[in-house]
């Protein structure tokens, strides 16, 4: 494991954010920390340069890759248009100005990386649009029932309840501990550290590599946030630690079955000798890694082994 | 006038009113307003204002003393009322590209809550518990506070409850963007920064304040592109806009009048007691102008000399 924490991005890697993560895990920084490191980390969607990255995309020949790869850009990038769009009224129901301001920092954010989307699916992946964002008009099609649930589904239903309710001190618990926590700090971080381990792996994407993990750099502090907020929350108030994880725990399956790979990916996972229950795993420890900085005492069940179907039995025997 | 240097990043007031002007004859996009933002990033951890505190206590004419302390009240308690107030404007733009403009107006009023903060911690010794605590117990002028904390509250609730309504988006933007961003804002941002540059004093606030003004043209060039859309759609919105703007001007011409304490010193120093509400009819004209909109805004009256300043001026 890497462990420099290096803040301008140069020779960073996603290791090394997810440290400063778990740094940040132990010693919660205040809410106008995470303002002043914003303005020590800013970045560059115009200054990056895709030129390598679309070579690269259009000497890729097999289908199979380029399909798993267009889902995971769609899946981020729907999001961050989500994420973008539903985060306004988290910032009106926040009780002190220093978590409005850190929250104005983490909307700019989310628009910044939606803006790196649009570059990468224009310049890269050469699907031009009349709007910014018009690309993902048809993205619930592409994507899985847990996702649109999360994404289409629950947090613009939280989202609203806020905008209707900004005082409502539960729901914005419940707000933060689905953007947050779970999607900023389990689904996105798990998905950010593979894309990011498998290109430097295999030396593709340079300026996508850079941006994305501007992107992750970003989400860092955004999840030190939300714990921030939670542990203060639940130092005020013991109920909160329960809705918390009352919130998280019917998630939880679906969560992991989200994880598993897509079964025509099996036999190539199984066949490069890939943990095909890296995800659900990371998941977990992610969020167990959260709670604990929340000051929360909680079991998460750990996820069940992925089953392997019998006719693919023997590509493990084969590492 | 000065020159922007190459990357689009303007060093002086001059510079940066230069570029609005600019801007209102050819209208940028809401794309190029966010790729502007990203080229003009800046970092109040990085201003220095040791200099400008060794000068602040320094000897200073009491009455010079309230009027720069009236200039940063009325803009530290602004900027916190911005930005408690935009979030529902963000909601209610119709398109994203127009929504992601907003969130780097959005993170640029609370930097500028955040660079008052460090003034009145740094400068004026006082010192917060939270950010913009400082501005708990602050009063303004009846305009200032009919303005920013009822007009404003009130239309960002309305827009809160109803993201749909158009017509209350143009009134808000007109009010934010055009009214108190381009004319209020504007208007105490030339004279105090002018005047600095003058006295050649507070180099810190005069670098931080010059950022805090580059912001602003981009916000002013955003409400005026997306008014001059909301025309070119449909007519009536050219009438709501006017409407909305007459309502207010007669209040507004008033507001930028010198407090009468401070007549005799301005007479004195030979400045022109009708600055600021010049400078408003002037800088409504353009973006009026800049939206498609022919309009006729009447010249503010000369104000009244007090017969026992008249010898002053």
């Amino acid at each position: 494991m890497t462990t420099a924490t290096r803040t301008n991005g140069d020779g960073e890697t996603v290791e090394a954010i997810i440290h400063t993560i778990d740094e940040g895990l132990e010693r919660l920084p205040s809410y106008q920390d995470l303002y002043f490191k914003w303005e020590r980390q800013q970045w560059s969607v115009n200054a990056l340069d895709f030129s390598v990255d679309r070579e690269q995309w259009q000497a890729e020949t097999q289908e199979l890759v380029r399909q798993s790869r267009i889902a995971g850009y769609i899946g981020f990038y729907a999001g961050e248009i989500a994420v973008t769009d539903t985060l306004t009224n988290y910032i009106e129901a926040m009780p002190r100005f220093d978590q409005r301001v850190f929250l104005t920092t983490q909307v700019v954010d989310e628009a910044r990386h939606a803006v790196f989307f649009d570059k990468w699916f224009t310049e890269v992946l050469g699907r031009d649009r009349q709007l910014l964002g018009d690309q993902m008009a048809d993205a619930q099609q592409h994507m899985g029932p847990f996702y649109n649930y999360i994404f289409y589904d629950l947090l613009p239903g939280v989202s609203q309840a806020l905008r209707r309710n900004p005082h409502d001190m539960n729901l914005l618990v419940d707000g933060i501990t689905l953007y947050h926590i779970f999607i900023e700090g389990a689904m996105a971080l798990a998905g950010q550290t593979r894309m990011l381990q498998i290109y430097k792996e295999l030396g593709i994407f340079p300026g996508f590599q850079k941006g994305f993990l501007d992107v992750t750099r970003d989400e860092s502090r955004h999840v030190l946030f939300g714990v921030k907020f939670l542990y203060d929350m639940v130092q005020s108030d013991n109920k909160y630690a329960y809705r918390i994880i009352d919130f998280i725990n019917p998630l939880l399956p679906d969560l992991y079955e989200f994880g598993r790979p897509r079964p025509e990916f099996l036999p190539g996972l199984l066949k490069s000798g890939q943990d095909i229950d890296w995800t659900p795993k990371f998941y977990v420890s992610s969020l167990r890694r959260k709670l604990r900085a929340i000051g929360i005492h909680a079991n998460i069940p750990d996820p069940k082994p992925t089953p392997i179907p019998p006719e693919y039995q023997a590509l493990i025997s084969q590492n | 006038m000065p020159a922007h240097n190459g990357n689009g990043y303007e060093h002086t007031f001059e510079a940066v009113i230069q570029t609005i002007d600019e801007g209102l004859e050819r209208l940028p996009s809401y794309k190029d307003l966010y790729h502007k933002w990203e080229r003009q990033q800046w970092s109040v951890q990085d201003l220095d204002f040791s200099l400008d505190r060794e000068q602040w206590q320094r000897e200073m004419h009491p009455l010079v003393r309230q009027q720069r302390m009236g200039g940063y009240n009325g803009f530290f308690s602004g900027e916190i009322d911005v930005t408690n107030t935009l979030a529902p404007y963000i909601g209610a733009m119709p398109r994203l590209d127009q929504r992601i403009f907003l969130t780097t107006q959005l993170v640029d009023e609370a930097r500028h809550v955040v660079f008052f903060d460090k003034w009145f911690r740094e400068v004026l010794g006082k010192d917060s518990a939270v950010v913009g605590d400082q501005m708990n117990d602050y009063e303004s002028r009846p305009f200032g506070r009919y303005i920013f904390k009822q007009l404003l509250p009130d239309i960002s609730d309305g827009l809160m409850k109803h993201p749909d309504d158009l017509m209350l988006l143009i009134d808000g933007v007109t009010l934010y963007h055009i009214v108190i961003e381009g004319a209020l804002a504007l208007a105490g941002q030339t004279r105090i920064l002018t005047s600095y540059k003058k006295a050649d004093v507070f180099p810190g606030f005069q670098r931080g304040f010059t950022d805090v003004a580059r912001d602003e043209s981009r916000h002013v060039l955003f409400g005026v592109k997306f008014l001059y859309d909301m025309v070119q759609s449909s007519d009536q919105y050219a009438y709501r806009i006017v409407d909305f703007i007459n309502g207010v001007l007669p209040d507004l011409y008033e507001s930028g009048r010198p407090l009468p304490e401070l007549i005799p010193m301005l007479l004195q120093t030979g400045q022109d007691l009708d600055f600021a509400p010049k400078f408003y009819a002037s800088a409504l004209r353009r973006k009026l102008r800049a939206m498609g909109i022919q309009a006729t805004i009447p010249d503010p009256t000369p104000m009244a000399i007090p017969a026992d300043a008249m010898a002053m001026g």
